[in-house]
């Protein structure tokens, strides 16, 4: 048995939501179990290292990602049809779980969207890096020390106290980020960006036609870099903080509020023609600040207290 | 206990070793008189052969019973998924697929993405634009009396071509992704899209405005990104 199928030496697989098959798969290969059938809730624990790797390919529906103390993954899948299944890859074969591959695995190509929605629930060690493709859902990730790279192309995206590094892509969809410490990548194209209470020292975002909102401070050794094209850049911030601010747009305004005394730089001519822009150092000028816009204005407010 | 059995059978000789060599042949059918002629003399072979002979019949004596239709569409997904379905695809798109084991790297867009930057990034400035394509210039109306100036800057009409491409053989496979995404797919496109044209008129003013050029880069680079996700989407 293990020479025809070598891959299970290293690999312990597991599908979820098919009773007939699974059933097939108990028989002939004997690392493949089931768990529940049929339109339902799947529930799975698994033993893990401190800091696995998983990876999650879903199409449709809602994935919630929260880290937690223990040394185990708690998934909770719930699919939409009977013809639907999970694929739960572990490796390696024996021991805690280094590598967690979980997919949605449309049995009937001719499935309807709706039939095709799964939605995840997992809790993972809270050393995880992660790895989320659902092109069609929300995505929600909170609570992690590791790395997390989340794909979408229509959904939102919410992401809060991720310490590693972080890249998140939605063609579509809003992206939220709160309270991230590590390396933070956001880009979209029509979504807007919000991120709240930033903790990390670099920071690129960008997007097409959404807006950007950044509310916080920006840590000394930073680097912030906020582009956008037509919509507007949003930034609340202390005005004691210390930070060189570089604002330009090319079609749109750079509006500061007064109680914001950037000291000009002294060849801080625009080298755009026609741009409004601004470059100016706040106290020591710790940050660096980069603010684009295309056509949108570019606005440096006071940041509200209640947030 | 079998081993006792054969230890009575005397051990296993040099004729148990011939037997086990042809005892499948002779179960199949072939002509192996060594085989039964052994089983008489040797009292644990007989046993086997005697085992063997029942489950051969008791397996052929059963009717072959239909699977459930889940395995069939099992199989049919795992075929789908491989592509033994698919409508064959255009060159380019096969020549993106080669690069699919960098997933789950937008694979196409990677490829494109090197391509495109390459040439924006690393060839000919885009210092003698004066007038956006023909193209995009028909699309936002607004630039219809520029030159023909920026045709024919290399870099950029090398861009404009790949990303022409791509677009091309998105809109060949574009029937194969789910209303809701291509929805998606589009909205990002015709964002995109307003944006070069945005861009290329700014430029048409202002041909020095090197922020408006940036700009055009990496929109065009943004395009050929989403068109190359879009792509790969359909391969899935």
């Amino acid at each position: 048995m293990v020479d025809r199928f070598p891959q299970l030496e290293s690999t312990r697989r597991t599908r979820l939501g098919s009773p007939g098959f699974a059933g097939l798969l108990l028989l002939v290969l004997p690392l493949r179990g089931l768990a529940a059938a049929g339109p339902a809730k799947v529930e799975k624990t698994i033993d893990a290292t401190p800091t696995p790797r998983v990876s999650l390919s879903n199409i449709r529906g809602r994935v919630i990602v929260k880290g937690w103390e223990k040394p185990q993954i708690h998934l909770v899948s719930t699919t939409s049809s009977p013809r639907v299944e999970v694929d739960v890859e572990v490796m390696p074969f024996q021991g805690p779980a280094e590598k967690v591959h979980l997919t949605t695995h449309p049995l009937d190509p001719s499935l309807s969207a709706k039939e095709k929605t799964t939605d995840y629930l997992l809790d993972v060690p809270l050393g995880s890096s992660v790895e989320i493709r659902n092109p069609e859902g929300e995505v929600q990730v909170e609570r992690l020390q590791g790395d997390a790279s989340i794909d979408s192309v229509g959904a939102p995206i919410t992401v809060s106290d991720v310490a590693g590094h972080l890249a998140v892509r939605s063609l579509a969809g809003d992206i939220r980020i709160t309270h991230c410490s590590g390396r933070v990548e956001a880009n979209s194209v029509c979504g807007s960006l919000y991120f709240f209470s930033p903790a990390g020292t670099e920071m690129r975002a960008s997007t097409t036609s959404g807006k950007i909102v950044y509310e916080g401070d920006f840590l000394a050794g930073g680097e912030y870099q906020l582009k956008n094209w037509n919509g507007d850049v949003d930034v609340f911030t202390s005005p004691t903080g210390s930070f060189e601010l570089n604002a330009k747009s090319i079609k749109g305004k750079v509006i500061r509020d007064p109680e914001f005394s950037l000291r000009p730089k002294r060849h801080s001519a625009s080298r755009l023609n026609g741009a409004n822009s601004f470059a100016g150092t706040s106290d020591t000028g710790k940050a660096t600040v980069e603010l684009t816009s295309f056509s949108g204005t570019i606005h440096v407010s006071r940041q509200h207290v209640d947030h | 206990m079998p081993e006792e059995l054969h230890k009575q059978a005397g051990g296993r000789s040099e004729a148990c070793r011939v037997f086990d060599d042809e005892l499948a042949a002779y179960l199949e059918g072939e002509e192996r008189p060594a085989v039964a002629a052994h089983a008489e003399l040797c009292r644990f072979c007989d046993v086997v052969l005697k085992d063997l002979q029942q489950l051969v019949f008791q397996a052929r004596s059963r009717e072959l019973e239909e699977p459930p239709a889940r395995v069939w569409a099992h199989i049919r997904a795992t075929l789908d998924a491989e592509g033994a379905f698919r409508e064959p695809l255009s060159p380019w798109v096969r020549w993106l697929r080669n690069f699919e084991f960098l997933h789950p790297v937008p694979v196409a867009a990677l490829a494109s993405v090197i391509v495109i930057g390459a040439v924006l990034l690393g060839g000919p400035r885009f210092s003698t634009l004066r007038n956006p394509s023909p193209l995009l210039s028909d699309q936002s109306g607004m630039v219809a009396t520029a030159s023909n100036s920026a045709a024919d800057e290399p870099a950029f009409r090398q861009t404009r071509e790949q990303v022409g491409r791509l677009e091309s053989s998105y809109r060949e496979q574009e029937t194969a992704i789910a209303p809701e995404v291509k929805a998606d797919y589009q909205k990002s496109l015709d964002s995109l899209n307003s944006s070069i044209r945005e861009a290329e008129y700014s430029m048409l003013q202002e041909p020095d405005n090197s922020v408006a050029r940036e700009y055009l880069q990496a929109a065009y680079i943004r395009k050929a990104e989403v068109l190359a996700s879009a792509l790969e989407t359909t391969g899935r």
